[in-house]
């Protein structure tokens, strides 16, 4: 099981050089985004669509950046199960602390019971945080076991501090 | 509500006399009787699951669909045996890999079905043990359109959610207007199908599981050049499914 931690594009600027308005909320972030041209077509891994429904049903608020009109979704089937990137903006993080436990809670439930009755899975997942008042952007990205996703909570959780 | 306490009852039973053919020095007789009596099986449970369904008993059809996939499980391995002891080594290897997603299946469909665990990593093991190391393809696609198999409605609209019975059956996202992106060599596929087959070798090409080497009719073919499974129609496992554009 890895942790990676790494420095990311703003996502507000880019966003706003894409010409898409951010969504409130936990925003997924397309695999094209830092280098997409503007008016290219958004492209979300596949499994975007499967974990905005499992949030939504738990009552979070999720959005995808970019018009549902003009989206692809890339199937790879390099590992187990890959989430797309998800965006935590400062004012999420401040109003809901508890909001990347709940949906790393959610998705390591959603990705155990898939995974029930075989052994050796992999995921990877990346989770991408502002941080307004130094102005960054840090993005975990978390490889190894759906149980091991714990850790990548309690890592972003050491990070508010 | 259905109650499928004679499948149950005619499974533990089967379960008894399959357990102890599942290796390979087993007699092969045996072991095709044993897999045409899991098959029959299947063909049982499956008509007490669409009676079920018929009678809109989601938790009794969920387990019938869990009953359904373990037995397909432990015929995969049946054939799998039989296949090795029939030369037939990339047969037997898909039918390994067929054998582990059913399992997953099973546990999925139901969770009197969640005590597996230990018999995947004996499937795991096996990859391992009677299987020589392989080089995994991964295939990253892009899809303009993804179906939900249950209400066929777009996947995107509907509530279902992919890998989850329903009803006894699987919700499976249908990739449709799908177009090859690119191809990698990896070391943990989703799709354990998709793997490195032959390579060219001076005299032929070698095959990459036998090792057998047989005349090559691609004289253009340069050495060192490889065929390999990149990508399978049917990935249920995975929750997805690639089928054309209705």
């Amino acid at each position: 099981m890895t942790v990676v931690q790494s420095d990311f594009v703003s996502v507000r600027e880019r966003a706003a050089a894409l010409g898409q308005p951010l969504p409130e909320g936990l925003v997924f972030l397309p695999e094209n985004f830092e280098k997409s041209e503007r008016g290219d077509e958004m492209q979300f891994r596949g499994e975007a669509t499967t974990v905005t429904k499992i949030l939504r049903q738990a009552g979070l608020p999720v959005a995808r950046l970019g018009p549902d009109d003009q989206i692809a979704f890339i199937h790879n089937r390099s590992h187990d199960w890959a989430l797309p990137v998800i965006f935590i903006g400062a004012e999420l993080m401040k109003q809901s602390p508890d909001m990347v436990g709940m949906v790393i809670d959610l998705i390591r439930d959603y990705v155990i019971g898939q995974f029930r009755g075989t052994s050796d899975k992999k995921i990877k997942t990346e989770i991408v945080i502002e941080d307004r008042a130094r102005k960054t952007y840090r993005k975990f990205t978390y490889e190894g076991d759906p149980a091991g996703l714990d850790e990548l909570g309690r890592l972003i959780k050491r990070l508010k501090r | 509500m259905t109650a499928p306490f004679d499948v149950i009852d005619a499974y533990n039973r089967l379960l008894q006399e399959i357990e102890p053919l599942l290796f390979v020095a087993r007699d092969s007789s045996l072991q095709r009787a044993g897999g045409e009596a899991l098959r029959a099986f299947v063909d049982r449970a499956d008509q007490v699951r669409l009676a079920a369904m018929m009678e809109r008993d989601e938790e009794g059809a969920n387990h019938l669909l869990a009953f359904r996939s373990a037995a397909r499980a432990l015929a995969f391995e049946m054939d799998m045996y039989l296949l090795l002891k029939a030369d037939k080594p990339e047969e037997a290897w898909n039918a390994l890999i067929q054998a582990q997603g059913e399992l997953g299946a099973a546990a999925r469909a139901h969770r009197s079905f969640d005590h597996l665990e230990p018999k995947a990593q004996n499937l795991r093991e096996l990859e391992r043990t009677l299987f020589p190391p392989q080089i995994f393809m991964s295939a990253g696609m892009i899809v303009r359109e993804q179906r939900c198999s249950i209400c066929n409605d777009s996947y995107e609209k509907c509530d279902h959610i992919a890998g989850r019975p329903y009803m006894g059956r699987f919700c499976s996202v249908l990739l449709q207007q799908v177009s090859l992106d690119h191809v990698a060599i990896v070391d943990d596929p989703a799709d354990r199908l998709c793997r490195v087959t032959s390579f060219k070798v001076p005299g032929g090409i070698r095959n990459r599981m036998t090792w057998a080497v047989v005349p090559d009719g691609d004289a253009e073919a340069k050495e060192g050049s490889l065929e390999a499974i990149v990508a399978t129609a049917n990935a249920e496992d995975a929750g997805e499914e690639v089928r054309p554009a209705a």
